[in-house]
């Protein structure tokens, strides 16, 4: 049984719609061809090519690092289907910039939760009804109330370990990194048109995949990452080394909340907690 | 002399290595009233100017660290007197999160100290300095990273 | 080489192997699972840790010979103002893979003929040396193979020093193919026969020919500008997961880790897919897209490494296709291309 079971052919109609008027240059959306295990981006630019796009609980990608592409921004106006956690993305990139609100078209599902099970974030979901979406198609999903204690489990469970357990742990963890990069390049907060890493004058993360060198990395990413993160959980799904890098963004994500009551991505307004200050922010620990 | 010996008179000898970037305004100064006051401190502590708190990307600390540093020292002007006006604030926000980082990696965070100090506090940056050389002193060599800069990767 | 030579053993001879290759000291590589589920060619040293079921490891052979990391040089300098140079090598120690599957053997053929041409690499030729290729022939293919529309087959023998045939649940019988092989099979001992007169190696396995290189290469030929790279790469994110699992791929970069006194000069692993990878000192990136990326990974395979060593540098191994993020799938590219 699918959460997501009837919202497919709404979609499409949806998607036909705005391609048809010419609304938009292009849709993205998910389609899955015969075989595919999970539903992958599909790029539409005409109404009869929609049969191609699906909606069900297999739709984990998150659209969004499509939108800053120069490639896609040339076919115009884009159109994308967003989860609301994928919405969450797009929130910061408006926020910061990188693309503006008249240049996109929201296409919004109501979102059950993906994955068979469903994935720890989609029980947390605290935005199954995307908001400020152009276009929402599904039906409405009650909400539950999520308290705070619940969102950050995955962290919490790394927190609970004594500080020597947790090196030990992070060192086995990070000693399997690859640098392939596939965290980087699946986030849609990573935009940069040249990451750090890139820059070589001075080198500041090593690029050998030693355990200085993915320490460097992991701890650089993070910290780009901190007050932006909405914990789609991208990262951790493509690593093809199982690193539990979703766990060190809930942290970080953590941290903003609990010291500055912040949370990514639900406004497109919101000032970012490394944008801004207060005067009243902790003192703990400063000599 | 002996391996045995020279190990002893080593431990005995072994001075930590403290990197501390400090802005030029407030801590920089603090530490050269420190100097012309004739206050000593000691000479583990290897200073880095900084135009500001807010200049210092955790980037510094961990490379510090990387290149052998037993401890890291940000110093930069108390809240409300920055040169820039907010560059502190912004430090404080963005190196307290660093440190919490470090811990949740299980990184010991004593080796990461943040203080403010200003110019008229050459009393305060000798005492602090004190304090700290003492505290690695305690700590002993910073293995964690001095055992990543050996290990091959597998 | 004329007459094949053939031996039997039981059903549990993975097992024995390592039993007896780790007794004589030997350093041995053989299939594991990770807590996670993953099985991968690890260092054993007793048979408990080993499994015998499972289509094929995470990882290919590739990193054994070329590692994703390896220091070329290193230098530290005295406080006289001498200086240490290494690293020191040391005596190179026999090693065997045990249990790899055929297609990531032949994938050595492709290695082979890189790292051995205008130059024989040096730190790779002494891993290729010392190493023992045992490979187990598939039964049952996975549904990403497509090792024999790329040359290769399932019971294929390339650069396996032993194909074994079976096992697991059913006798093994081994085939030897090389000098190394032999010397293998006489360290097994009494837990190996030799096969009776006249022992046939199992059928085939049948595997369905998915494209042609052939035609896909008439058609890489004609067309390096065409927008099939730029349709078929939109959804490509340029990561490196794809080529850093392929069993041919080798591309590296070479970068100075220095400090103050000492430093290291490394070989590390590195992919066309990245934006970097061509990015010119003056800015100028001749690939500028991920459509020219993308077009560059399969004209390599498909185009030039064939021009110049003759034969496709893809093994078939399916990997690329089963771990990319976005579902980028070679296969169906391929079939794409030799359809127009």
């Amino acid at each position: 049984m699918s959460a997501n079971g009837t919202i497919t052919q709404t979609l499409r109609e949806a998607a036909a719609q705005v391609l048809s008027e010419e609304k938009v240059g292009v849709v993205i959306g998910y389609g899955r061809d015969d075989g595919q295990e999970f539903s992958t981006p599909v790029f539409l630019r005409k109404a009869e090519e929609v049969k191609r796009l699906v909606f069900d609980d297999l739709c984990f990608g998150n659209l969004a690092v499509y939108l800053p592409r120069p490639e896609i921004r040339k076919m115009g106006k884009t159109g994308i289907v967003v989860k609301g956690c994928d919405l969450r993305a797009v929130n910061v990139l408006l926020r910061e910039n990188v693309i503006k609100r008249e240049d996109v078209l929201l296409i919004g599902v109501r979102c059950g939760g993906v994955g068979q099970p469903q994935l720890p974030k989609c029980s947390v979901c605290e935005l199954h009804d995307p908001g400020g979406c152009d276009v929402v198609v599904g039906e409405a999903i009650e909400q539950q109330e999520v308290k705070a204690e619940q969102r950050y489990t995955e962290a919490g469970k790394i927190e609970a370990k004594p500080a020597e357990h947790r090196w030990e742990f992070w060192q086995k963890q990070l000693s399997k990194c690859i640098r392939c990069y596939a965290c980087r390049q699946v986030c849609p907060l990573c935009y940069c048109k040249r990451c750090i890493i890139e820059k070589s004058t001075p080198q500041w993360v090593q690029t050998s995949p030693h355990l200085r060198g993915n320490l460097a990395w992991n701890v650089t990413r993070a910290l780009h990452l901190t007050g932006r993160c909405v914990g789609c959980g991208e990262c951790e799904r493509v690593c093809p080394m199982d690193i539990p890098l979703g766990a060190i963004n809930q942290k970080m994500a953590k941290v903003v909340d609990e010291r500055f009551g912040f949370r990514s991505g639900f406004s497109a307004q919101e000032e970012a907690p490394f944008t801004t200050f207060s005067t009243e922010d902790s003192e703990e620990g400063i000599l | 002399m002996s391996e045995e010996k020279q190990n002893q008179s080593e431990k005995s000898q072994w001075q930590p290595r403290i990197v501390a970037f400090l802005c030029n305004w407030c801590s920089y100064a603090g530490a050269d009233l420190a100097g012309m006051s004739r206050r000593g401190y000691p000479a583990a502590i290897k200073v880095i100017r900084v135009p500001c708190s807010g200049k210092v990307d955790p980037m510094f600390v961990l490379k510090s660290f990387e290149r052998g540093a037993d401890m890291v020292l940000v110093s930069g002007c108390h809240p409300g007197d920055c040169h820039y006006t907010s560059g502190n604030y912004h430090a404080r926000r963005k190196l307290l999160a660093f440190r919490e980082l470090l811990d949740f990696f299980g990184i010991d965070q004593r080796r990461f100290k943040i203080s403010w100090v200003s110019a008229a506090e050459g009393a305060k940056w000798s005492s602090l300095v004190k304090e700290i050389t003492a505290e690695a002193q305690a700590l002993g060599p910073f293995k964690t990273f001095a055992t990543m800069l050996q290990g091959e990767p597998s | 080489m004329g007459e094949q030579k053939l031996y039997q053993a039981s059903a549990n001879w993975l097992k024995s192997a390592v039993d007896a290759l780790c007794a004589a000291g030997i350093e041995v590589l053989a299939p594991t699972q990770s807590e996670s589920g993953k099985v991968d060619l690890a260092r054993v040293t007793s048979s408990e840790q080993v499994i015998q079921s499972y289509p094929n490891t995470a990882f290919p052979l590739k990193r054994l010979f070329l590692p994703m990391s390896e220091v070329l040089l290193e230098y530290e300098k005295g406080e006289e103002g001498d200086v240490e140079l290494g690293p020191k090598s040391a005596p190179a120690k026999e090693l065997v893979i045990l249990g790899c599957r055929p297609c990531d053997a032949a994938a050595l053929e492709m290695l082979d003929k890189v790292f051995q041409w205008d130059y024989s690499d040096v730190p790779y030729q002494e891993k290729r040396d010392r190493t023992t290729v045992v490979s187990l022939a598939c039964s049952e293919p996975s549904p990403e193979c497509f090792c024999t529309s790329v040359g290769g087959s399932p019971q294929g023998s390339e650069q396996s020093d032993v194909l074994v045939f079976g096992g697991a649940n059913s006798a093994a019988l081994m085939q030897i193919n090389t000098a190394k092989g032999e010397k293998f099979i006489e360290r097994l001992a009494d837990t190996v026969t030799p096969a009776p007169e006249g022992t046939k190696l199992p059928e085939p396995t049948e595997l369905e020919q998915k494209f042609d290189p052939q035609k896909v290469k008439g058609w890489l030929d004609e067309n390096f500008e065409s927008n099939f790279w730029v349709e078929n790469s939109l959804g490509c994110l340029g990561c490196g997961t794809c080529s850093y699992l392929c069993p041919t791929c080798h591309c590296f970069d070479i970068v100075d880790e220095a400090s103050w006194n000492r430093g290291q000069r490394r070989r590390n692993w590195d992919c066309c897919s990245f934006a970097l990878f061509t990015l010119h000192a003056s800015g100028h990136n001749p690939r500028p897209d991920q459509a020219a990326r993308y077009r560059q990974r399969l004209m390599h395979k498909f185009k030039v490494f064939p021009e110049r060593f003759g034969r496709v540098a893809c093994v078939g191994c399916g990997r690329c296709l089963k771990n990319c993020a976005v579902g980028q799938n070679l296969l169906a590219d391929l079939a794409d291309i030799e359809s127009r």
